[in-house]
């Protein structure tokens, strides 16, 4: 392992050591606690090899060894040691792979980060991105697994001037693991960023996104969806930091929640001193299946500059029941009816995922696939 | 009244130029009017002359009644008989119309040494006026401009206009958005307020409410400029022919 | 923009000659020693000539007090306080003697009043408002006493309650705020000096307006009023609670506790004209008003609303909540927070649903101004048991000048399919395009932000009893005097 690695290890293991599992009492956790998490939970440590790419014009991948120093400088520069998630998955990382889109370059294919755990695993994978100047790219970072364990991935993105990427993640892991996400982006001058996070999988998960909004002109969308069922808890923090002016953002977080789920979403858009004709609008959106669904939402602003726009929209409820009458008495069985108020419910996510096929495709299939069963699920109980 | 030479206006924030020397004479009791294509500057003219934020006036010079008008506050060129009906009439939730009206004429009629209208005293002038104009009076609860129609807007224009009673009004585009009975009550209003002492300036992009306000003069603005005058009849030319010759100059 | 400089060139020249109320009354005081300790909080009570049992309560909160810590959550900072460096019972000399009636009170303390606008002789009195007056730890006098009497409505300062009417304030008191509620609730239970009590009896529709003053005179004098209003089966009350301070260069706290209890089929309608001392332009002084309020909808269909103007304080720290437990009850908030200068304010709301079919509405206008920090906190709860339960939060944030901020925290709960929850917040600065329409016509740029921030407050204002509606409405206008020119 470099110097490098090896000290941000230890920097990791420290402030871990100094913070230990967060509990309800920490606000960014108010509604996850994660003192109960077992060792099985975990999993055992196994060093898990990060994801292959292959070699395409513009893109180059380094090992930490390898990578020139400016690369390398980046690592753990973007996630905050301060947050225990961080700090754990840092304390045990074992390896780092940086992406560089070169400056300008247009990729023909997407960047793939496939991780597939095996039960009983705990994955720890690393990755810096960078995508250069004027550089357009798609990123795929997809997480399954086939039983307890525990991913905790972290990856670092920044956006260099001009540069364009759309980032699709995907998290379907075993319903009995955990999965403890972190996403950190930086954008500079006219960059931008999207960001689309499916929550389907994990019995336990928390998906931490911090994004800033550093260099004027930049824009940040960011979509969200929770697809929770059974035992599931699911948790999405995000802060949006506008601390250049002439930035915007739009934030979408969907939650539909069946069984005893709880769907968690804390968002914040920040607005710098001085950050001025700041545009951000972020709207959070909670469907309960059942009677025992739980969901809990925290959006908020906090806002140092005047010449702003922000706001935010929050609603939570059932199918509007009233719709529901209106298909079936035109023939629709309750089933159906009811599956097409949640995709229509989803659908505005799912429009701007865009038209990669291959990832249209994912996120269609792993919505289907959770309608059927939640669905089952209600019938079972009723 | 108003005499305008030469006028060069920027937009401050990214210093593009939008008027670029514009020379302009209104006689008292005069009616003008100025078309033109679309980005040819009207709106940019009517913000100048009412003194809006965000531009800067590079070179030239506007005089009104003699008095250099670009040196005046927004409220002072108000005061001194400056009206400007607004292409879009902003909205303000909460604020009555009655009580926006009441201020805007007594800060108004303090500004030139008259004494303050009383809440009765108003709300008889106010629904008189509104009467005068065909405006039905209920108008007068509702938060200014808020749920508006675009017709209902314009006519609170109009209302607006004859309770200030301006000795210059700009009619910024004030036909755009309104059906055809809309705009004969409207420019009813307009006419009914003509006399040999108060000017108009209408803007404006179509021929048709020249029908029902008869200008003595017609300019057309291209690209920051004058670059024709005339009678009505050149507005029935424009009608005809469009915009076509004007902006290939531009 | 440069309409932007100019506002906060003008808001750092922003004097607070505008606080009229700052004026001190001289006049001899009856005070027990400085500092918190069981042997005051005995003083206290025997000052108050308080049973046995309402002494132990007090002591029993004293000893929680002490074991707690002081909440840290707020987005609000101020320098450690001094617990011990406080007055906690400060009375006029001349209110010793409990005077009988109004002509034996100290003429100083009825020029008080009427200097601030409150009369409370017979012949200049506010027609259809009671009201209780209260100076620095007790209560002056009590207007219309004996004409609610004849309608069975209690109202009257709440040490004498203790007295005259033990048993309601021992099944109430202290059941909606428990002693150990938190940190500044506790302080206030071990040393509650006074405050308002109200009962209204059954189907009783209380004929006039009830209002409580608080005057702080006193220096290094805390108040800690406790309020306690309870409206039985089918009974109305609308109660309303003003305060003043003088300008001081030291900070005074304000920890009070009010609890409202509504019964089936009762509404209480509560309002708060706060204008507590600010501090000055550089933060100077000021009070630090610490306050939990909070109501209990016990029965089916009752209704409490809460409707608060804020612009007043150093730092304000208050949720106006309720517990929606009947049935079909209903909760409400309706504020206008105004924060100028230093000021700090933290302050909004807790909705929880526990019965069926509840609803709530709050609304929300923050206006920030100067070097300001204002923050809505709120939290929307609905429990298992909550079917069929609504909510629907509107909370809109205004921002004058750069150098404020505007924060907004809400908190939603949701655990009952069948309820629903609808949020809405905004913020932005006074629309430029809105101050070039109101100049176009004439206005001059103070007069113009005068009617828009009305404009934006008028949802709000509207639900405060007419009788002060007018006066708040000018308060909003005085709050904001210098931060636009």
């Amino acid at each position: 392992m470099s110097q490098t690695l090896a000290s941000l290890r230890q920097s990791g293991a420290e402030s871990f050591a100094a913070l230990g599992w967060p509990n309800r009492r920490v606000e960014a956790y108010k509604y996850s606690d994660f003192t109960s998490l077992t060792q099985a939970d975990l999993g055992q440590t196994v060093a898990q090899p990060l994801a292959e790419l292959s070699d395409q014009d513009g893109l180059r991948c380094y090992k930490p060894g390898e990578a020139p120093q400016a690369l390398v400088d980046k690592i753990g520069s973007l996630v905050p040691l301060d947050d225990p998630l961080a700090a754990y998955s840092t304390a045990n990382l074992d390896d780092v792979l940086i992406i560089e889109v070169a400056a300008k370059s247009k990729l023909t294919g997407p960047i793939v980060l496939d991780h597939r755990r095996l039960a009983g695993q705990a994955a720890f994978a690393r990755y810096l991105v960078v995508v250069g100047r004027g550089a357009e790219a798609e990123l795929i970072e997809r997480y399954a697994s086939n039983g307890q364990g525990a991913s905790s991935p972290v990856i670092e993105v920044f956006v260099e001037e001009g540069a364009h990427l759309r980032h699709l993640r995907s998290q379907t892991e075993a319903l009995d693991a955990t999965h403890l996400g972190w996403t950190a982006a930086r954008l500079e001058r006219d960059a931008s960023y999207s960001h689309f996070a499916l929550n389907q999988g994990a019995g336990i998960s928390r998906h931490n996104i911090r994004v800033d909004l550093a260099g004027a002109g930049s824009h940040l969308d960011l979509y969200g969806l929770h697809l929770l069922d059974g035992q599931q808890r699911c948790d999405s923090h995000t802060r949006i930091n506008h601390n250049a002016p002439n930035t915007t953002s739009n934030e979408v977080y969907k939650s539909v929640v069946g069984g005893s789920g709880n769907s968690i979403f804390q968002g914040k858009i920040y607005v710098a001193k001085d950050s001025q004709k700041i545009e951000g609008n972020q709207m959070s959106r909670g469907l309960l299946l059942g009677p025992r669904a739980r969901i809990h939402n925290k959006p908020e602003l906090e806002i140092y500059a005047d010449d702003v726009i922000c706001s935010h929209g929050s609603t939570v409820g059932a199918l509007d029941e009233a719709a529901i009458f209106y298909l079936r008495a035109r023939g629709i069985p309750a089933a159906i009816a009811h599956k097409m108020m949640v995709e229509a419910f989803v659908q505005d996510v799912l429009d701007e995922v865009g038209d990669c096929a291959e990832v249209t495709a994912h996120w269609q299939a792993v919505i289907s696939s959770y309608l059927t069963s939640v669905f089952a699920d209600q019938d079972g109980q009723a | 009244m108003l005499s305008i030479q030469n006028l060069h206006a920027q937009i401050e924030e990214d210093g593009k130029e939008i008027l670029k020397g514009l020379t302009l004479e209104i006689n008292p009791g005069e009616v003008h009017a100025i078309m033109g294509p679309n980005g040819a500057g009207k709106s940019t003219l009517g913000n100048v002359l009412a003194g809006k934020d965000g531009y800067v006036i590079t070179e030239g010079s506007v005089f009104y009644k003699g008095q250099d008008l670009l040196a005046l506050e927004v409220e002072e060129r108000a005061h001194a008989g400056l009206f400007l009906a607004f292409q879009y009439p902003v909205e303000i939730p909460g604020v009555q119309m009655l009580n926006f009206l009441r201020t805007c004429t007594n800060e108004t009629r303090a500004a030139r040494g008259l004494p303050e209208l009383s809440g009765m005293d108003f709300l008889k002038l106010a629904r008189a006026k509104a009467a005068e104009l065909k405006i039905n009076p209920d108008m007068l609860k509702r938060s200014v401009n808020s749920g508006f129609s675009g017709g209902e807007k314009k006519r609170a224009e109009v209302l607006q206009m004859a309770l200030l009673d301006p000795q210059f009004a700009v009619l910024d585009e004030t036909d755009s958005g309104l059906d055809i009975d809309a705009l004969r009550i409207v420019a009813e209003g307009v006419n009914a307020l003509r006399d040999d002492k108060r000017s108009f300036l209408v803007i404006t992009h179509y021929q048709r409410l020249l029908d029902y306000i008869k200008p003595d003069h017609v300019h057309v603005l291209a690209d920051g400029k004058i670059v024709r005058s005339g009678g009505p009849e050149l507005a029935m030319e424009l009608e005809e022919r469009g915009y076509v010759d004007y902006e290939k100059a531009a | 923009m440069a309409a932007t400089a100019d506002t906060v060139e003008r808001v750092k020249k922003i004097s607070v000659e505008t606080y009229k109320y700052g004026f001190e009354t001289e006049i001899e005081m009856d005070r027990i020693p400085k500092g918190l300790n069981e042997d005051i909080v005995r003083m206290i009570s025997a000052k108050k000539d308080e049973p046995e049992w309402l002494l132990q309560w007090r002591l029993e909160a004293y000893r929680r007090w002490t074991q707690m810590e002081e909440p840290d959550w707020a987005k609000v900072s101020f320098p450690k306080i001094d617990y011990n460096d406080y007055y906690y019972y400060a009375a006029p000399k001349s209110m010793g003697d409990k005077p009988k009636s109004l002509d034996e009170v100290d003429p100083k303390l009825l020029d008080t009043y009427k200097r601030l606008g409150i009369p409370l002789d017979e012949q200049e009195r506010l027609a259809g408002v009671a009201v209780d007056a209260v100076f620095d730890s007790v209560s002056v006098a009590t207007t219309f006493k004996h004409k609610l009497e004849e309608v069975g409505v209690i109202f009257m300062p709440i040490s004498e309650a203790v007295a005259k009417h033990p048993e309601l304030v021992r099944k109430y008191l202290g059941t909606v705020v428990p002693t150990t509620d938190n940190y500044f609730a506790a302080l206030n239970s071990a040393v509650f000096t006074d405050g308002s009590f109200v009962y209204v009896p059954k189907g009783v529709r209380c004929p006039m307006e009830l209002s409580t003053y608080f005057r702080i005179n006193a220096q290094e004098t805390g108040q800690f009023e406790r309020t306690l209003i309870v409206c039985d089966d089918d009974a109305y009350v609308s109660y309303l609670e003003g305060c003043t301070a003088p300008m001081r260069d030291e900070n005074q706290l304000h920890a009070a506790v009010v609890e409202l209890v509504a019964m089936d089929n009762s509404e209480i309608k509560y309002s708060t004209v706060q204008n507590w001392y600010p501090g000055d332009e550089n933060g100077k002084g000021g009070i630090y008003n610490f306050v939990t309020k909070r109501a209990q909808c016990r029965g089916v269909n009752s209704k409490v609303s809460w409707t608060q103007v804020e612009t007043g304080s150093a730092v304000t720290w208050k949720y106006p909540s309720c517990i929606l437990q009947g049935d079909g009850s209903q909760g409400e908030f309706y504020s206008i927070a105004i924060t100028n200068n230093l000021q700090q304010a933290d302050t909004g709301t807790k909705m929880v649903h526990v019965g069926k079919n509840t609803r709530s509405r709050i609304i929300s206008k923050g206006i920030s101004a100067g070097r300001s920090d204002q923050t809505y906190r709120g939290l929307v709860k609905m429990l298992p048991n909550a079917k069929n339960a609504r909510n629907f939060t509107q909370c809109d944030s205004l921002l004058i000048g750069d150098r404020c901020g505007a924060h907004t925290v809400p908190y939603i709960e949701v655990a009952n399919p069948s309820a629903a929850v609808e949020h809405e917040a905004t913020t932005s600065k006074v629309s430029d395009d809105q101050l070039f329409y109101c100049r176009q016509r004439g206005m001059n740029e103070e007069k113009a932000l005068a009617l828009i921030v009305n404009g934006f407050v008028k949802e709000v204002l509207q639900e405060l009893p007419m009788e002060f509606a007018v006066e708040a409405q000018a308060l909003v206008e005085i709050s904001l005097e210098g931060s636009v020119g």
